[in-house]
């Protein structure tokens, strides 16, 4: 299995900035601050290894071998690089070795890993489900994007344009205070109340497919 | 930002975007460690962000059990580690912040009793291996083993002891008092009036070892 290219994450050209200061309240003992990451990364996380596994259990298992790797090295991360892109060569590096091991397991049949030893996530055709897609989860994540894209559409024009900026586009707050000629508060404040309207929709949906407490 | 700020929410939203620092950064964490309505928020938010760059990461079901699941293996797995350290070394283990509540499940479980008389048990052994083990390495090979030191200064001292030999025969062990009554009584011994063996004289005889 070759080593998949650099992921490309449009918003985190200054996100990252927010993940470094939670990498250093986690490693200085917040274990809240290492969650926020976790909630923040853990879809695009079991995304990524259902690329490589077939076996649905499996992805859960190895994107929690995943973060609990990456907690216990987190005083490794210096920050040179963006958060997602060191988690991501983690979760990469632990799903080979949870491969390897599978292979070596002679009650495990080959069903249960994706691919031969070049394969990658890059490699894959476009067409072929992933482990984590069953007709359940395609629908509701269908219902979700389409809650989320009708909340988009209602917006006012000023708010929308400024969290698809923010969301989409990944511009700091000073470039779409620029872009759309606004002071940086007001962005802020727009960006706030864009996500305040979508998550109202979305959460009811969210609290009844995942639980309501966290 | 101002306290109103807070209060209304805004700086959840600044903090997935890492624009708080310093004191708001401290204080918008202290809120979210405090509040489930704000990490519900923060999930809400992320999905939301999600789903606007990919419209296929929107299956979230999993996503709560995923976080308990997580935090409580990593506060067990930290225990297990922590009980390791505690055990083989002599110096306190370094807290760490990880589910504390679950150390003491872990180091106070049902059969740490038994666990302890194991041990106690087993450095026993070995303590008593180790000490048989040292006194056969004092007693030199041709050495016999001691086994009444105490006997030299007592009245039996003329009993001699057959030292072990291939080239002499062994000698019997003697008692001068009983050479002196047997010797006083020479006439009686072996029978008794009944012309049959004396019973406390049964086994003594007058014969030479030769015989």
């Amino acid at each position: 299995m070759g080593v998949p290219p650099a992921p490309v994450d449009s918003a985190a050209t200054t996100v990252d900035s927010g993940d470094t200061l939670l990498v250093e309240r986690a490693v200085a003992g917040d274990q809240r601050a290492f969650e926020l990451l976790v909630i923040k990364y853990q879809r695009r996380i079991q995304r990524l290894i259902g690329r490589m596994v077939r076996d649905v259990d499996l992805v859960e298992d190895i994107a929690q071998e995943t973060f609990i790797r990456a907690y216990r090295a987190l005083h490794q991360f210096r920050g040179d690089a963006q958060f997602y892109t060191w988690l991501y060569r983690i979760a990469v590096n632990t799903a080979k070795k949870a491969l390897m091991d599978l292979k070596r397991d002679p009650t495990v049949s080959e069903a249960a890993w994706r691919g031969s030893d070049d394969d990658d996530e890059t490699s894959r055709p476009g067409n072929e489900p992933i482990a984590d897609e069953t007709p359940e989860s395609e629908l509701a994540a269908k219902e979700i994007a389409a809650m989320v894209n009708a909340a988009m559409a209602a917006l006012p024009p000023d708010l929308r344009e400024a969290v698809i900026l923010r969301e989409i586009e990944g511009l700091s707050y000073e470039e779409i205070a620029t872009a759309m000629n606004c002071p940086i508060g007001t962005v802020r404040s727009r960006i706030f109340r864009a996500r305040e309207a979508v998550s109202a929709r979305i959460r009811p949906l969210l609290e009844n497919q995942s639980g309501k407490r966290w | 930002m101002q306290n109103e700020e807070m209060e209304d929410g805004d700086w959840l939203s600044a903090l997935a975007d890492g624009q708080l620092q310093g004191e708001d950064f401290a204080r918008a964490m202290a809120a979210v460690a405090a509040s489930d309505e704000a990490r519900s928020r923060w999930h809400a938010y992320h999905v939301a962000g999600d789903v606007l760059r990919r419209a296929d990461l929107g299956d979230c079901r999993g996503d709560l059990s995923f976080v308990t699941r997580l935090r409580t293996r990593m506060a067990l797995t930290d225990a297990l580690e922590r009980v390791t350290v505690v055990g083989w070394s002599s110096g306190e283990a370094v807290p760490t912040p990880l589910a504390q509540e679950h150390v003491a499940v872990v180091v106070d479980s049902a059969n740490d009793a038994v666990v302890r008389w194991k041990w106690l048990t087993a450095a026993a052994s070995v303590a008593a291996v180790v000490t048989m083990g040292w006194h056969l390495s004092q007693i030199g090979p041709g050495e016999p083993p001691q086994l009444a030191s105490s006997a030299a200064g007592s009245n039996v001292a003329a009993a001699t002891v057959a030292q072990p030999s291939t080239e002499e025969p062994p000698r019997m062990l003697r008692d001068p008092r009983l050479d002196e009554l047997l010797a006083a009584h020479r006439q009686l011994g072996g029978t008794s009036a009944l012309q049959m063996p004396a019973g406390f004289l049964r086994n003594a005889t007058f014969d030479q070892p030769a015989r």
